[in-house]
This record gives C-alpha cells, structure tokens and sequence, in this order.
C-alpha cells in the first residue's frame, strides 16, 4: 500500500491478485449472490484505492481490508434486513451447539466422498447465522486469527470465540448428517 | 499458542473443515472481468493523479476517525461557555437592581440605635415630647447620610444641585433619592407627631404646633426635609405658616417656606416654661 500511495501501480496489481478472490469469495459466501459480491468487491477496492494516502500501519492489510469488507457487509445487511441485530446468537443454535459439542468421534472426511463434502459445508455454510459464518470465512479465507477476527467484527474475543466455535459445530454437524 | 479454537490444540494437524472448504470453494470464479478492470482502472488513474494534487475524498478523514467526538466535546464545551456566560451576564444584570433595592432599603431603614445621638438615646425612655425631635433629627441624619452615600455612589453629578442651606446650625439638607425623601417626610411627621401631643401647651404652643403641620406637610410635599429657621426670624416664619395653613384651608395658592420652625420645646421660652411647669407639679403634691 505505501508503495502504492507512492505512485507505483504494479504494488496495487499484485495487492489485488493476492486478495481479490478471497475477498470476492467472502462477499459471495456471505451473501449467496455472485452479482452482489461483484458490487461489493468492487466498492471495497474503490475504497481501498481512494485511502492508500491515509494508510497507516497499525495491523495487517488482511486485517485492515476484512475490517472494511466487513463493514461494507454489515451496511448491506442494514440496508437488507433491518431491525436484526447482528451480535445476536438465538437460543436456538446455542442449544444445538451444546448438543454437537457432546457428539464427538465423528471423522466425515474418512467415510464420505469430498465432493459430497464439499457440497454439504457450502450448503451449511448459507444456512449458519450470518455472524457465526462471518467468523467461519474470516477464519478460512482471510487467515485471520480469533484476536484479528474479533479485531475486525468489533466484538469481544471471547464473542467470537464462542460463534467460530457453533459454526464449526454446526457444519460438523451437517458433514455427519451425510454419513 | 492456538489462534484457531477449533484446530487441533498446538499441533500442526491440518484443519479438516478448512480443507473440505477450501475444496468446495476452489471452482468459484471470482470476480468479473469488468470488475477486476474497473478496479485497476480506478487504481491507474489515482497513481496518476497522486503526483499531482490529491482529490477532495482523500482529503476526508478516514472512517475510523474519531472526530465526531471533538465535535461532541467542543459542542458541550461551547454550550457550556455560552451558559456559563449568560449566568454571569444575568449576575450582573440583576446585581445593580438588587444593589440599588438594598441600597433603597438601607436607606429607608429607620436609623439604627447607634447612629442615633446618644443625648437623644439616654433620653428615650422621657416623655417623647423631649425626645422625639433629637430622635427624628438623628433619624433624618442617618437617613441623609445613608442617602448620601447610595446617591455619590450613583449620581456624583446632582452633589453640584444641592441648595445652599439658610441656617448655618442645622445640617445642610443634601439632595436625597428617592428612599431618602421618603425618609424626610417620614421624619417631618414625625415632628408634627411630636409636637402634636402636648397637653399643656398653651395657645402659643399650640399655634407653633399647628405651624410645625403646616411645614411638615409642606416638606412631605416637597419630599425633603427644610433647615431649622434662625432664631430671629422664627416668628416671621411661625407666621408665615399660620399664613400658610389659612391658605390652604381656604385654598388659596401656598407661598413654599424656605426654613421649618422650630417646636416649642425646642424655643428658650418654651423650655423655660415648661421646667417652669415641671416645677409646679413637683411643688404641687407638697401642699
């Protein structure tokens, strides 16, 4: 980004090679709408373009970009869905989660086919809560870590510890669904 | 230290759910072409223009700055500014008012028992004929000199207006405001009080009483009280007041005095009539 806000182009080219398809993949695996993560990828690369001369270096540029992807998620869902909050995890999940969490011995990788595999995750991946699969594709896709995770969503560590931990029980959970 | 919760704990096994996902995820497409392109485009031309002169959303504070904060902060400040100087203004408003009420009301007062003359405090407990006029003097003084404190204070211009004084023995009456005026005709009733009641008086006495209305009524009209009159012409006056009270009973127009007679107990004659009373009643009970 520096040498970016120097003048040197092919600094932004090899930025946007690097994290372009993650990032489109967050937009489009939180949103479910290949359209709509074009839009919003394309506005956060606008915005990252018009603020490389106010950049500074106080973490990662995944975690600086993911914060702002996750905000620009966050004004979708707003202007989507309003009324819901987005830190809210019901009753219902934590009580399947308590009970996926006492279910354990489960290796789906060793019985079923990847392909059903992957079919299965992305299929539970649309049906988690928006802010437990946020957590989930942050984890995955960014490599962010819990402090970075929690960073970039604005919560507490331990907030998203617990939804990275339903959402990796929940998708546990569908994985072994199809055994 | 484990950053992924849900990895295995410390080791290096490799995430099977990272794995299946990034399985399933491998033939996304991406972006489109026309994206990508709009974004490098966009990119170009600021690299281009950075050189040059930034634009104006580069000039905007970033999204995570904090300056709604400072607004909010100055904003309190200001307001808080901007009341604590209205108290003070307020303050300052009311305070001449409230000064100048207390002032008035210091002067209204009666005069407290130490500005009185102490002849006319070890006299008090007499018949008031004796004392009343010492005290009504003393009043009238500390009420003159309060007034005249309160009117320096306000009004140093009216000391020039003062009308020069006809007796040289009575203290000259200064110009008063408005409480002190009140004060002066309280002060003039108080003298025709005083006089008013004397049993004994004889006809004389009596016209000099009446006399004594007349001026004090002429003085509460005026609002202030007048010096005592010489000695030499304090028939002239007594007369002129007899004159005066005829007058306005009849109503003809008053011709203003110019001096307050004196009481008759405040005359040689009538003081030595009545010690030459007082003898008689204490010689009385001896027959």
């Amino acid at each position: 980004m520096r040498s970016y806000a120097a003048g040197e182009v092919t600094a932004f080219e090899t930025l946007y090679a690097r994290h372009s398809l993650r990032m489109w993949r967050y937009f489009y695996r939180n949103t479910g709408d290949a359209a709509l993560a074009d839009d919003l990828a394309q506005d956060l690369w606008f915005a990252v373009v018009d603020s490389a001369c106010r950049y500074e270096v106080r973490s990662r540029f995944t975690t600086w970009l993911f914060t702002m992807a996750h905000h620009r998620l966050v004004d979708h869902w707003r202007r989507q869905r309003p009324g819901i909050s987005l830190s809210a995890d019901t009753q219902e999940s934590m009580r399947l989660a308590e009970s996926l969490f006492a279910a354990s011995g489960f290796e789906p990788e060793q019985q079923l086919d990847r392909q059903l595999m992957a079919q299965a995750i992305l299929a539970a991946l649309a049906r988690l809560p928006a802010e437990q699969r946020e957590c989930f594709l942050l984890q995955v896709e960014a490599d962010l870590t819990l402090a970075e995770i929690a960073q970039t969503t604005g919560v507490a560590e331990e907030t998203a510890k617990s939804r990275l931990r339903y959402a990796r029980a929940k998708l546990r959970a569908a994985l072994e669904e199809l055994a | 230290m484990n950053m992924h919760p849900e990895t295995p704990s410390g080791d290096d096994k490799p995430d099977a759910l990272r794995e299946i996902y990034h399985d399933a995820v491998a033939q996304d497409r991406g972006p489109s072409a026309q994206s990508s392109a709009a974004v490098l485009d966009r990119a170009r031309q600021r690299a281009a223009g950075l050189g040059q002169q930034p634009s104006e959303p580069m000039e905007q504070p970033a999204a995570n700055d904090r300056f709604w904060l400072r607004h909010a902060l100055g904003g309190l400040a200001a307001v808080g500014l901007v009341g604590w100087l209205m108290l003070q203004h307020g303050a300052w408003w009311s305070g001449p008012d409230a000064g100048s009420g207390s002032s008035s009301e210091v002067a209204a007062e009666p005069a407290q028992p130490a500005d009185i003359d102490p002849a006319a405090q070890a006299s008090a407990p007499a018949p008031a004929i004796a004392s009343a006029p010492a005290a009504a003097d003393a009043s009238a003084a500390g009420s003159a000199s309060q007034a005249e404190k309160s009117r320096q204070s306000r009004a140093p211009a009216k000391a020039q207006q003062a009308p020069p004084s006809l007796d040289g023995q009575a203290p000259a009456p200064a110009p008063q405001s408005e409480a002190a005026l009140a004060s002066g005709a309280s002060t003039a009733k108080d003298m025709a009080r005083a006089a008013r009641p004397a049993p004994r008086a004889s006809a004389p006495q009596r016209d000099a009483a009446s006399a004594a209305d007349a001026a004090a009524a002429q003085s509460s009209l005026s609002g202030a009280p007048l010096p005592l009159c010489p000695l030499q012409t304090e028939k002239e006056v007594l007369e002129q007041a007899a004159k005066e009270a005829e007058g306005t009973a009849s109503g003809a127009s008053a011709k203003p005095l110019h001096c307050r007679p004196r009481k008759p107990e405040q005359l040689p004659l009538a003081k030595s009539e009545s010690d030459q009373g007082a003898a008689e009643d204490v010689a009385k009970p001896q027959r």
